[in-house]
């Protein structure tokens, strides 16, 4: 049994930034990256049902292809995951960011990972949230490729919730190269 | 523990309680908070509250797929029966078209001499009909007399008489002439126990009778 699934809407959402923000020639270009069955199924993803994460691997797949270089891809990816969490936060959610500090936000990680996600982990590190400092680590993650850069996107969406200024996310360990290594992780900094 | 840490911990809780009731707001209602609380905890109530609604919800979301699913499959039959009885419709449609036409054979038995055998129940539509489509084929084939054969009637009543009286009037109006043909004894009785007057029309027994006057009177032979 398939365990690698993800909610349908980070695919709904993943293909509302696209028609959002790219033109007609982009779109079809990003549409003759994708598989004919992801063509086929888009349109009829339902928000909180489960699909192999192909489907949204393949959407990434395709963001990333269009762009130059790998920072270019980069930011495109972050701006895409920051765009997927707005379009996910409902009125509980908008609530929860409400009372979100960076510890609670670490320790919920996990959790908030799982709603999305039936495999890998997400977890973080708190010995240093004192000092403003988060490390936070993506496990058990190969093949999903471009989850780091997307991840970056909901985390610091999350951390801008939370007012947070100066905010830095660093990524470590993917690359276009290597964009579905097993470990990712975040180093979060802020003032 | 401090009032510091108890505040946390029940802060960790409504954050729980709020992803929770998130994703029950997008329509996921697999969603439980953890029943792990002790009974002396201030939220466990609350917990266990937020838990059968959410039971209930999923309960009821449940059944109202259950009914959509019901309607679904009734209006999916409903327009299978709609198909079938507008496919029924068209054939009844065509069917009375081709019976219309049918009831209303007009032949040219001779040069000039037109035949309407009328048979079956004659009311003001079929009335109107046969008249419309008697006059039409007068015109059309220039006629000079049109034979309205009754032999397949058996009853006739004050309104069937006058239909015929109607006919013969107006085909007599294009200038032919029109004949009834094949009235048998208990019409012919009828029509005098009703006192319709037929003495504008020329009437025979039979088809053949009426059919002789015309042909003998083109040939300037009597008739039998």
């Amino acid at each position: 049994m398939n365990e690698n699934l993800t909610r349908g809407y980070t695919i709904l959402g993943t293909m509302a930034y696209v028609d959002k923000n790219y033109d007609e020639g982009k779109r079809n270009r990003f549409l003759s990256t994708l598989s004919p069955v992801v063509r086929d199924t888009i349109g009829g993803y339902k928000p909180v049902e489960w699909y192999d994460r192909i489907h949204f691997v393949e959407l990434l797949r395709g963001i990333a292809s269009l762009q130059a270089t790998e920072q270019n891809a980069y930011k495109e990816l972050v701006r895409c995951g920051q765009s997927v969490a707005e379009l996910a936060t409902n009125t509980f959610l908008k609530l929860f960011m409400k009372i979100l500090t960076p510890t609670l936000f670490a320790k919920k990680i996990p959790d908030i990972w799982l709603r999305d996600n039936k495999s890998g982990r997400f977890t973080a590190d708190l010995s240093r949230v004192d000092q403003n400092i988060l490390r936070m680590h993506l496990m058990d993650v190969a093949g999903y490729d471009h989850v780091g850069p997307v991840a970056v996107g909901w985390i610091t969406f999350a951390m801008g919730r939370m007012g947070k200024q100066g905010l830095d996310c660093r990524l470590s360990g993917w690359s276009l190269a290597t964009p579905g290594p097993k470990d990712l992780y975040f180093d979060i900094t802020w003032q | 523990m401090s009032d510091e840490d108890y505040g946390k911990e029940i802060l960790e809780k409504v954050a729980d309680m709020l992803m929770v009731l998130s994703d029950v707001g997008s329509g996921d209602y697999s969603a439980r908070l953890s029943t792990d609380l002790p009974d002396t905890h201030p939220l466990g109530s609350l917990y266990q509250g937020i838990n059968e609604m959410i039971d209930s919800l999923a309960s009821e979301q449940e059944r109202s797929a259950t009914y959509r699913k019901e309607l679904e499959e009734k209006l999916a039959t409903i327009e299978a029966y709609r198909k079938d009885l507008e496919e029924k419709l068209e054939t009844i449609e065509t069917q009375r078209t081709a019976i219309r036409e049918l009831s209303t054979p007009i032949m040219e038995v001779w040069a000039g001499v037109l035949c309407l055998p009328v048979v079956g129940v004659l009311d003001t539509r079929r009335s109107a009909e046969m008249t419309e489509a008697l006059l039409h084929a007068i015109v059309d084939k220039k006629a000079r007399c049109a034979i309205i054969d009754i032999t397949g009637i058996q009853v006739m009543d004050t309104g069937t008489a006058d239909h015929f009286l109607r006919m013969a009037k107006a085909v007599r109006l294009l200038g032919a002439e029109c004949v009834l043909t094949g009235v048998n004894p208990v019409i012919a009785q009828t029509m005098v126990h009703m006192g319709v007057d037929l003495s504008d029309v020329l009437t025979h027994r039979t088809l053949r009778n009426g059919l002789l006057h015309f042909v003998s009177g083109a040939n300037g032979q009597d008739e039998e």
